[in-house]
């Protein structure tokens, strides 16, 4: 009887010990994670501040607001917007605003599946090289060997999610390219993939700037869904404005060349996303290039129309 | 015909599952808008950033140094 009481309150004590550390570690991780996201939504605040979108239908504000817009995708992605297609932006979001009409999450997934399935379908050899060679990283001639040894693999997100040899993401590119490009199983992962990555984002904007969306949880004005187009291409998170940016990739080299005793390329003019991209590569330049705009544009005309 | 179609399909889906068995992937959190560098076990390095919940993914056995 005895030893089954003293069991008992073992029992109890361990429990009630393993308890208090538990509550002790969530409490200080959940402090360390509040803070954590407190900086990160500080950061995507800055960011959307350097484009500063428009709430009003003055056709001089959009004007100016679309040209941030093109400078943020520039500096940050290399992505180009020429004047023609600032002009055509700058008329979609005018006639959403006088209308009153907002991009869903679901029409831009379906807008940016219908672009990728058209570029998987039509995509060259030389285009698949170029996308090939974007998503192996960042590279330089002063590359350290150990990170040279990181481009034998592929990383499909800047988290590191679909990380697979360059031979195994060449060879299922070309599975899914052509003709395959267009049949329901490969449109239907094409756009299950853009919606989750539109959803993060627009997640990680309204956390940041609920008012952003016009108080809707996701409803996009042509400059927004443009942004979130980016976003999702790039995988640029969206935080902090040029000089946040330039800052952290200095971080990264000093972080890089203090804990693994090497010499790490100067970020000095290179941008921190798309081909080649400091922090991130992808190939933005053949996904977001001058056709490509003129297209996504058309075809978010068309919704607000 | 379709049968055999269909049988044909699923015996080469689980040969190409069989012989295309992934890495174990692991996820970290390092807080959302953080950097780090993945270490694989051969010893190559990766620069990788988190995802909007703060996580990254690498393979598993491999070191993660936020910078």
């Amino acid at each position: 009887m005895l030893f089954r009481k003293k069991g008992v309150f073992l029992a109890i004590c361990l429990f009630t010990s393993l308890l208090a550390f538990g509550l002790i570690a969530f409490g200080s991780r959940n402090t360390n994670g509040a803070s954590e996201d407190a900086e990160f939504r500080h950061q995507v605040r800055n960011a959307i501040a350097e484009i500063g979108f428009p709430s009003a239908t003055d056709p001089g504000t959009i004007e100016t607001v679309t040209g941030n817009l093109s400078h943020f995708m520039s500096y940050r992605a290399g992505v180009l917007v020429s004047d023609a297609n600032e002009g055509r932006l700058s008329s979609a979001e005018q006639l959403g605003m006088t209308r009153g009409k907002r991009i869903s999450r679901a029409d831009l997934a379906e807008i940016l599946t219908d672009l990728a399935s058209v570029k998987l379908r039509d995509l060259t050899d030389g285009q698949k090289s170029h996308v090939v060679e974007s998503l192996r990283g960042f590279d330089d001639p002063n590359l350290p060997g150990s990170f040279r040894q990181g481009r034998d693999y592929v990383s499909l997100r800047a988290s590191g999610k679909g990380r697979m040899t360059v031979e195994a993401f060449s060879a299922r590119l070309d599975s899914v390219r052509g003709e395959n490009a267009e049949s329901k199983l490969v449109r239907s992962l094409i756009r299950n993939s853009i919606a989750l990555e539109i959803g993060q984002i627009c997640d990680v904007l309204y956390d940041a700037s609920p008012d952003l969306f016009g108080g809707t949880k996701c409803d996009m004005t042509a400059l927004q869904a443009l942004l979130v187009s980016y976003a999702v291409i790039t995988d640029d998170p969206l935080a902090g404005n040029q000089a946040d940016l330039n800052s952290k990739m200095l971080k990264i080299r000093g972080g890089i060349e203090e804990k693994f005793g090497v010499d790490y390329p100067d970020p000095q003019g290179h941008t921190a996303y798309g081909p080649n991209g400091y922090i991130f590569s992808s190939p933005a330049d053949l996904l977001l290039d001058g056709t490509s705009i003129k297209s996504l544009i058309s075809k978010i005309e068309e919704k607000l129309n | 015909m379709k049968r055999q179609m269909i049988l044909s399909v699923f015996l080469t889906s689980v040969l190409l599952l069989a012989c295309d068995e992934p890495t174990e992937q692991c996820t970290e959190h390092i807080g959302a808008g953080r950097t780090a560098i993945v270490t694989a076990e051969d010893g190559s390095q990766v620069v990788v950033s988190a995802d909007a919940n703060g996580n990254v993914t690498f393979d598993c056995g491999s070191r993660v140094d936020t910078v």
